[in-house]
């Protein structure tokens, strides 16, 4: 069998002919793969071939050179790159030679071209490229598909090269896509590949737009091709609009009146869904890009000085404009709206939400009379239309101009919870939610408040989508509610609130919608729990029964679930029962923190028993079940202090499993920030249980399978460590200290942000080990106990630790904080000792950057070592 | 199967397409936004968050630094009462610590024995009436008001005062005001004898003169009267000890004259002083019965009868008390030599500070104190007494 034929097999409906064929490839490719390639590049080149077996070639071709796995498309490419010269050539030279000779679109050609210029273009490889794709463009005899899967090929390039690499050429590729762009093309294909292309090249034509006769002319384009009659063509110039907006906005007011203003509006009020969506986000992302504006210039103001880049203020000037077009399109839901659908309709509900948030006060004027001629409509488009406008402006504006407009909407908002059709009612149940959110002055009071519950609970039975909004409000109000009295002086909570009287029922009827059977749609099982959490966690002295009556509940309900168990069969009950469960945990921590530590040690051993229980369920299957049970464990730690020792022997082994749980890494942090945790209530009396976990956490931080985000709280918890046991910590210290070196001297690619971010955390965690550990062992005598002459060797080593975090310019506030409080502990344990290492340029410089630092903690602590040295320093001269 | 499919996929559509308008909409999420979700993501930073914090009150607590911190003078401290502050109000559980604080060691002005009259007494000095009770760092913040002894143990905590910082009512008007005194507390009278002002409603006056805080104080307390009298919002009442010129008629007369409270002993400032922590040869102390001995000034019949049996004279007891001071400093070093060999900067720090103090040499314990209400913690207390004898802790 040749080549040809197996390729045509490859889309051959027979299995077995598949598999055929594919472990035909494969032998080829594992025998000789270079050979491989080459003959891949003649029959796609060959235009005598079947179109499925050119195409086909081509797919294996790209196949071998690109991987959606970054870690795969790097093998392929160093793979590539180690091929003979000459067959690269061969390979090269056909694909680009194919390119216009196919008959199928996309092109395969193009394809194989961009992923080999994307794996050679970077090591200065295949040099006349682009002036041949040029070439392919511009010459007036290119044919349309020579000039289509050439422009295919451009934008492909762009779209996945590092756009540094291109921007030497952004000329010709410019000069390329332009010409394919312009109105006098005639075909259409060409036009939209070139304006795809335009769109990917954007990033890196910088230079391009800052020159402003190639700026005019690139604008122009572009203006034009959104006027196209061919609605690809349209919305891709349209969304070029929109990306060249964001990316040079300051170099956009020579064109926003004449044309972006009058084709933006246009758009908008399209028939065709894809043009009008793009119009309005134009909007969206004009709104977005003034707010970012609006926060610079309140920095810049704040620190004195003018700002980098100015607001042209296009928002407010279209405001006018464009609020009318996009209520209109506020009108034009779906009757049976699929959720995961983008429409216009949705569109224009999120983009007056921006326009609130950045033209604040001028929106409201504009959007109100179209609320008041609306809310009442016979039409439920229109009335919806009326509610979704008015929830969208409620941020922005200042909440005392909204306030009286909102305590006047009250009772026609809390009427059109019940209205008959289910898309007002969801979107009136929104907006009461972000009502009680954003404003809930205009709710917490006596005249709204009973009306409002009444409609909220009876809202509880609507349906999903309805009742889940309504849960939120819940949650947003137990917040209102309790804010809105004064904790008395010689209390921790207030005596009673205004929900007080209705507390009980709303328990209740919370607790009711969890069960509710539907309750997995529209996250409202969720929803509801979480307001469950939030009454509780906002509930005042005279709510406490209740409180009381509810952990029960959630007691018992957590020990029905672990019944379940074996009963679960299919993989969907599976999840719901996962999540139950996360649900419940959760729902426990907040009970827990509100139950008085008198009742604590009456409910912890069911507690105990039903968390220990579904760790021991959970294990190896559901991380997110075990993470939220920790976290459950950590609350009750919290609540029962030294208590928690009577269950240490039953937790232990659990809490090794969790620590050791590698593949699920939030199990593990959540073990990690627990032991910490039971190490602050159990202080000495940890001590029994630490020579395993100081081993289990030592070969965490070895060990190269433990997810990153891991290894820095690590280090912290081995500071809680010595926290508890003080100068028992002595006989970890060696290999505690040598790991801390280790740590401390740790380097990273500082290209990559995620690694800057992880290298700060790793030496936050560091400081904080050392802290704890001089700490520790110093211990809180009148005089520091003398352990901690131990770690005296080392102080040099952290001094200049802190000296190199501080000569790292990214070094982030806590990083300041952590130094500055181990400075003072140094200080503080060594006394006049090392004076002269901490009394010095580095230091003291890092003591004043704290002191004015914007955050407290990083000014306290700061200021608080500056007054330990200054007090050093007094005594000793 | 599907990954055989997959990889002879007829179709090329296999880059991703970030331009696709059929792509999943990246402004979906703002429709119909709700805010503050408690998703498990939201948990799991919750309670990283609050692990964090628990970690730093912990860490503030050992470091004494809470909302102390009015002994920098950057003005920069008002920062760290909100620190405390946010410490209690965002954590959802108050975290109990079995250890008593220490905060407030060592952050009062002391006085010495007055050995010798010195020369500018009658012109440059000021007396005060000291009366019998507990020496307390009175810290009015953040709308709580706490009572701290000499040694930082926290011996009244979170009572309401009409101080500027002390009691919640306070709160957003106040927010960043806070008030510190130097006070003697009598249990018997619920009073604060306030003797010295550190700071007064944001205010710091310690770098000021004695005349001028005395003066201000007083000021302040007529301002203010409402802190002269108990009440829902003041548990205590706080007044300023009236203070004296120095020369003999007016000593005289303010020690026959009839006293509200029960005479602890004089204390007398040096006008010039600011407000120092520890003790200072600038603020002198002297008990009711010394003062024929030394400034040659008759007192009431019942000053003497509170003599201590084993006083003998005012020198014996200064040399008494100092060779006491002695033994006890040696026994200590020995102590902590014999643990360890790493000792010698501790070492050399208390020689040198035992050289510079030359003057300081006669800086003692308060007999009334050590003889008569040992235990009870710091009385008007000069230093801090313990069983065992007598700890002098210059720091």
């Amino acid at each position: 069998m040749d080549l040809i034929t197996i390729l045509e097999k490859t889309v051959s409906p027979d299995q077995n002919e598949l598999q055929e064929a594919q472990k035909y490839l494969e032998q080829a490719a594992g025998q000789n793969l270079p050979e491989l390639l080459r003959q891949l590049s003649d029959i796609l080149k060959h235009g005598g071939n079947s179109p499925v077996a050119r195409m086909q070639a081509g797919l294996q071709l790209k196949n071998a050179l690109y991987s959606k796995d970054a870690a795969v498309k790097l093998e392929y490419q160093t793979r590539w790159l180690a091929f003979p010269e000459e067959v690269r050539t061969y390979v090269k030279k056909n694909i680009l030679e194919t390119l216009g000779t196919e008959q199928t679109r996309p092109s395969s050609a193009a394809q194989c071209v961009a992923y080999v210029a994307c794996t050679e273009l970077p090591n200065g490889q295949w040099p006349d490229l682009m002036a041949v794709l040029v070439q392919n463009v511009t010459n007036a005899t290119s044919t349309e598909m020579m000039k289509e899967s050439t422009l295919e090929a451009i934008g492909y390039i762009c779209q996945d090269i590092d756009p540094e690499i291109l921007q030497s050429q952004s000329n010709e590729i410019l000069t390329a896509i332009v010409h394919g762009m312009k109105k006098d093309e005639p075909s259409n294909h060409v036009r939209l590949a070139a304006t795809n292309a335009l769109l990917n090249s954007l990033e890196f034509t910088k230079a391009n737009f800052d020159k402003e006769q190639e700026r005019h002319f690139i604008m122009q384009v572009v203006c034009e091709a959104t006027q196209s009659v061919d609605t690809q063509v349209k919305v891709a110039a349209l969304q070029c609009l929109v990306k060249i907006m964001s990316l040079y906005y300051q170099y956009m007011e020579h064109y926003m009146g004449p044309a972006l203003f009058a084709i933006t509006m246009e758009a908008m009020k399209s028939d065709v869904d894809e043009v009008s969506l793009q119009g309005i986000e134009f909007w969206s992302s004009v709104c977005d890009e003034e707010v970012d504006l609006a926060i610079e210039a309140s920095e810049a103001a704040e620190q004195g000085r003018p700002p980098e880049r100015t607001s042209r203020f296009y928002a407010k000037g279209a405001l006018q404009y464009l609020i009318p077009i996009l209520t209109q399109v506020l009108t034009k839901q779906e009757e049976f709206d699929d959720d995961d659908d983008w429409n216009p309709c949705k569109a224009a509900g999120v983009c007056l939400m921006l326009m609130a948030t950045c033209c604040e006060d001028d929106v409201v004027p504009l959007v109100l009379p179209f609320v008041k001629d609306n809310i009442q409509s016979p039409d439920w488009r229109f009335r919806d239309a009326a509610v979704m406008a008015f929830g969208s402006i409620l941020e922005g504006p200042d909440p005392q101009n909204l306030k009286p407009i909102v305590e006047q909407a009250m009772p026609m908002l809390i009427n059109l919870l019940k209205d008959p059709s289910v898309v007002v009612r969801d979107t009136a149940a929104w907006t009461v939610g972000r009502v009680c959110e954003l404003l809930p002055d205009a709710v917490v009071n006596e005249v709204v408040l009973k009306p409002l519950l009444q409609a909220l609970v009876e809202g509880l039975q609507s349906e999903p989508r309805v009742a889940s909004n309504v849960c939120w409000a819940f949650s947003s109000l137990a917040e209102a509610a309790y804010e809105s009295v004064e904790i008395p002086d010689d209390a921790e909570e207030p005596d009673t609130y205004p929900l007080s009287e209705y507390f009980e029922a709303i328990i209740q009827r919370l607790l009711e919608t969890t069960d509710r059977n539907d309750g997995s749609q529209h996250n409202l099982r969720s929803a509801a729990y979480e307001a469950l959490m939030e009454m509780v966690k906002n509930s005042p002295k005279d709510c406490y029964v209740t409180v009381q009556k509810t952990t029960l509940v959630i007691l018992e309900r957590l020990q029905r679930v672990l019944q379940m168990e074996g009963h679960i069969t299919s993989s969907n009950d599976r999840v719901q029962y996962n999540d139950l469960q996360s649900l419940l945990c959760a729902t426990l921590q907040s009970v827990l923190r509100k139950v008085t530590p008198e009742d604590a040690p009456h409910i912890s051993d069911p507690i105990m028993t039903a968390l220990l229980q579904m760790l021991q369920n959970s294990s190896g299957r559901a991380g997110g079940v075990q993470e939220d049970v920790l976290l459950a464990m950590s609350t009750l730690v919290e609540v029962l202090g030294e208590q928690f020792i009577k269950y240490m022997d039953a937790f232990k082994p659990y809490l090794l499993v969790a620590l050791k749980n590698h593949a699920e890494y939030q199990v593990c942090l959540a073990a990690v920030g627990l032991t910490g945790d039971i190490c602050r209530a159990l202080g000495n009396n940890v001590l029994a249980y630490c020579d395993e976990l100081m081993t289990v956490l030592l070969e965490n931080l070895g060990d190269t399978s433990v997810h990153r985000s891991v290894k820095p709280q690590i280090l912290s918890v081995f500071g809680d460590i010595a926290l508890a046991i003080g100068p028992e910590f002595k006989k970890y210290l060696d290999v505690a200290l040598g790991t801390l070196k280790q740590a401390s001297e740790a380097q990273v690619d500082k290209t990559d942000y995620d690694m800057i971010d992880y290298l700060n955390e790793l030496r936050e965690g560091c400081l904080e080990a050392y802290t704890g550990i001089v700490q520790g062992l110093k211990g809180d005598g009148e005089q520091p106990n003398p352990d901690v002459n131990l770690v005296q060797p080392h102080v040099p080593h952290m001094i200049s630790f802190i000296e190199h975090i501080f000569q790292d310019e990214d070094h982030t506030d806590g990083n300041i904080a952590a130094s500055s409080g181990l400075v003072g502990d140094l200080v503080c344990a060594y006394g006049e000792a090392i004076l002269p290492l901490v009394d010095k340029g580095a230091i003291t410089n890092l003591l004043t950057k704290g002191r004015r630092s914007k955050t407290n903690k990083t000014k306290a602590l700061s200021t608080w070592a500056t007054k330990e040295i200054r007090k050093l320093k007094n005594t000793s001269s | 199967m599907e990954d055989l499919v997959a990889s002879l996929a007829g179709s090329f559509s296999v880059t991703s397409e970030p331009n696709s308008t059929a792509a999943p909409h990246p402004r979906f999420s703002q429709y119909k936004v709700k805010g503050n979700v408690l998703d498990q993501a939201e948990r799991r930073k919750r309670m990283l968050d609050a692990q964090k914090k628990q970690r730093f009150d912990y860490l503030s607590y050992l470091r004494n630094v809470a909302e102390d911190d009015w002994t920098e003078d950057d003005n920069e401290m008002y920062g760290e009462e909100e620190v405390a502050d946010q410490g209690f109000e965002e954590m959802d559980c108050e975290v109990v610590f079995k250890k008593p604080g220490r905060r407030y060691k060592n952050q009062l002005m002391l006085s010495e024995w007055m050995v010798e009259v010195p020369e500018d007494f009658e012109k440059e000095w000021i007396l005060v009436n000291c009366p019998v009770g507990k020496r307390s760092l009175v810290v009015a913040s953040m709308g709580n008001t706490r009572a701290y002894t000499r040694s930082g143990y926290c011996a009244m905590s979170g009572f309401p005062s009409t101080l500027p910082g002390g009691n919640r009512k306070q709160l957003g008007r106040n927010e960043n005001k806070y008030t510190v005194l130097d006070c003697i507390y009598s249990e018997v009278q619920k009073t604060f004898y306030i003797l010295d002002i550190m700071c007064w409603a944001g205010y710091p006056v310690m770098e000021s003169e004695t005349e001028f805080r005395f003066f201000w104080l007083n000021e302040k307390v007529k301002e203010n009267p409402e802190v002269t009298q108990i009440s829902k919002l003041n548990s205590y009442c706080f007044l300023p000890l009236p203070y004296h010129s120095c020369d003999k008629e007016t000593i005289s007369r303010v020690i026959s004259s009839n006293l509200t409270f029960e005479l602890d002993g004089l204390l007398f400032y040096h006008k010039r002083t600011s407000y120092t922590f520890g003790t200072t040869p600038l603020c002198l102390w002297l008990k009711g019965y010394m003062l024929p001995e030394i400034l040659g000034i008759q007192v009431p019949a019942f000053y003497m009868q509170t003599k201590p049996s084993s006083y003998s004279t005012f020198s014996d007891h200064i040399l008494k008390v100092k060779a006491d001071k002695d033994r006890h400093e040696k026994d200590k070093e020995k102590a902590l030599l014999s643990n360890t060999g790493h000792l010698e900067g501790d070492n050399k720090k208390k020689k040198s500070q035992r050289a510079k103090q030359k003057h300081q040499e006669m800086e003692i314990e308060n007999v009334g104190n050590m003889e008569g209400e040992r235990g009870q913690g710091d009385n008007t207390g000069i230093d801090l007494v313990k069983k065992d004898g007598i700890e002098v802790d210059h720091t």
